[in-house]
């Protein structure tokens, strides 16, 4: 899933200074379920935010809540859309997507976020999440024992571990594993060593960010006869 | 002779010792420093390794290299992959070769966090081994790397480092094997404190006869301050250092007396390496005190015949 964690109230509280009628929207998906942006989230922002603005004479400020399954497909804002125009600004607690997608379907209305989207990773234990995923655009995890080396190697090695792994831990912090210790264990257990032997060469990091905006089109899945501008 | 070889790759290929020393460009403009720091190693050292931007942000690497150079001692030019693409990094071997500069150590670098500017992006396109490839295919088929042939590039003496005190070992010794099959021709360890540890690296690469494919160095430092390496050690920000020997600096004295108990651990560390047959030579590196370097150069009886 998206991992996102939440904004500080006076961070939110000073990009809607200049408003006076604010909507929290909320996301039913990834945030909710990191426990970032969903229905529970939104409704202890909104006190919060309320509570700061009386606290700072400003409670004449409306702030209202909503929050909707999904804000990174369309079809599920037009449930928002009506409520929209009594609005002066919109905050969005969804994932960076979402709230791009927002400021999209509403041109005239100042979107801002309402969290700071970190990365595509799991649950790893009760109260933390961590990063997998990089979304290079060509999965290699493969030749990598189910371990990514661009995720989670802090200098991205794809030929073994740097001289900064000891005990298991990365250069970076003691916090962090090191991932060539974790692929080397994982590769010796499946009795794969020796897939490892081969030099990795250079990558063509044209298939991620680095080759600009990405777009996935499926002919197959478009509405026949209009094509992916339907 | 092959004009177009440096002295250090004649050096490596003919099997003779190497003693080499490294520098850190100063965090100033100042060009002085820089000569003044190879003028200090002339005729003592068979080349002299410019760090990249370790630690701190200093003058570049290529241009203290082509100071060194003027002279008269021969630089190993340090590259680090964490700052520059794979676009930079070819610029920067062109221009190298252009100055005058054949020999090419390629190293990741530390992370960017752990230094001054820890807010910058970091690159990191290639990593070491993918670089050695890269400058590799430059004077040979650069086509493996999806490059077109540049002509009349290279050749260029390649290195690399080794770190006998990073694990896992056993994928230490993988990589080292990719860096020689991607075309290193020298290896500089880490700062070697711990015999013990160096002992059974040193044992897989003989059982892989590695040795014999590939120049290695052993990094040497002095303990000038026992107080800051004892404090790096656990963000292992500096390899290990046995207690004994970090309690013999420490105990010393002042700061003089540490320095010359620094040394002397050094010049120890030598003596004990020269019995490892078939490791090339030492390296030593003695950031902002270059007269300990050579002290210890002279108290090992360490030449350049």
């Amino acid at each position: 899933m998206i991992v996102a964690d939440r904004k500080n109230v006076r961070e939110i509280r000073a990009m809607i200074q200049n408003h006076q009628r604010v909507l929290l929207v909320g996301c039913g998906t990834c945030v909710t379920v990191c426990l970032a942006g969903g229905e529970r989230e939104v409704g202890i922002l909104g006190s919060a935010l309320r509570m700061a603005l009386r606290l700072a004479g400003r409670d004449q400020v409306i702030v209202d809540q909503v929050t909707i399954e999904r804000q990174c497909e369309d079809a599920f804002i037009d449930a928002l859309a009506p409520r929209v125009g009594e609005y002066d600004a919109i905050c969005s607690l969804a994932c960076g997507a979402g709230v791009q997608a927002l400021a999209e379907r509403f041109p005239n209305t100042p979107v801002y976020p309402g969290v700071n989207t970190q990365f595509i990773g799991i649950l790893e234990s009760q109260g933390v999440w961590t990063e997998k995923c990089a979304a290079c655009g060509n999965c290699r995890l493969g030749q990598f024992v189910g371990i990514c080396p661009i995720t989670r190697c802090a200098k991205r090695q794809f030929n073994g571990p740097c001289g900064g792994s000891r005990d298991g831990r990365c250069e970076v912090s003691p916090e962090l594993d090191c991932a060539w210790q974790l692929i080397y264990d994982r590769a010796k257990a499946l009795n794969k060593l020796d897939e490892l032997e081969a030099v990795v060469p250079p990558l063509d990091w044209s298939t991620g960010l680095d080759g600009g905006p990405r777009k996935v089109v499926r002919e197959d899945q478009c509405i026949a006869g209009l094509g992916p501008n339907a | 002779m092959d004009d177009k070889q440096s002295s250090l790759q004649r050096r490596i290929q003919s099997g003779q010792r190497l003693l080499l020393a490294e520098i850190s460009p100063p965090p100033t403009a100042d060009p002085a420093v820089v000569r003044d720091l190879a003028r200090a190693y002339a005729g003592k050292v068979h080349a002299l390794g410019v760090s990249d931007n370790r630690e701190r942000v200093s003058l570049s690497a290529l241009a203290a290299a082509t100071l060194v150079a003027g002279e008269g001692v021969e630089p190993i030019l340090h590259l680090v992959t964490r700052d520059r693409n794979r676009i930079a990094l070819v610029s920067e071997a062109l221009g190298a070769q252009a100055l005058g500069i054949r020999n090419l150590l390629c190293t990741s670098g530390s992370h960017q966090t752990l230094g001054p500017f820890r807010a910058a992006k970091n690159v990191f396109d290639l990593d070491p081994v993918q670089l050695l490839q890269l400058y590799r295919g430059l004077a040979g088929d650069a086509t493996a790397v999806g490059e077109k042939q540049l002509a009349g590039v290279g050749p260029f003496c390649l290195g690399g480092t080794a770190a006998p005190y990073a694990d896992p070992l056993e994928l230490q010794i993988m990589r080292l094997s990719k860096k020689v099959a991607a075309g290193a021709q020298f290896l500089i360890t880490q700062p070697v404190f711990d015999l013990e540890r160096f002992s059974t690296w040193w044992d897989e690469i003989v059982r892989r006869k590695l040795h014999e494919k590939v120049a290695i160095v052993a990094g040497i430092q002095p303990l000038s301050d026992a107080q800051m390496a004892e404090d790096l050690t656990p963000q292992r920000r500096q390899t290990p250092i046995p207690a004994d020997a970090l309690g013999r600096v420490k105990s010393a004295g002042d700061g003089a007396a540490q320095r010359a108990a620094g040394i002397a651990l050094a010049v120890e560390t030598i003596q004990r390496l020269t019995r490892f047959q078939g490791l090339r030579g030492f390296q030593i590196c003695a950031d902002g005190d270059p007269q300990a370097a050579l002290e210890i150069i002279d108290k090992s009886a360490l030449g350049t015949d």
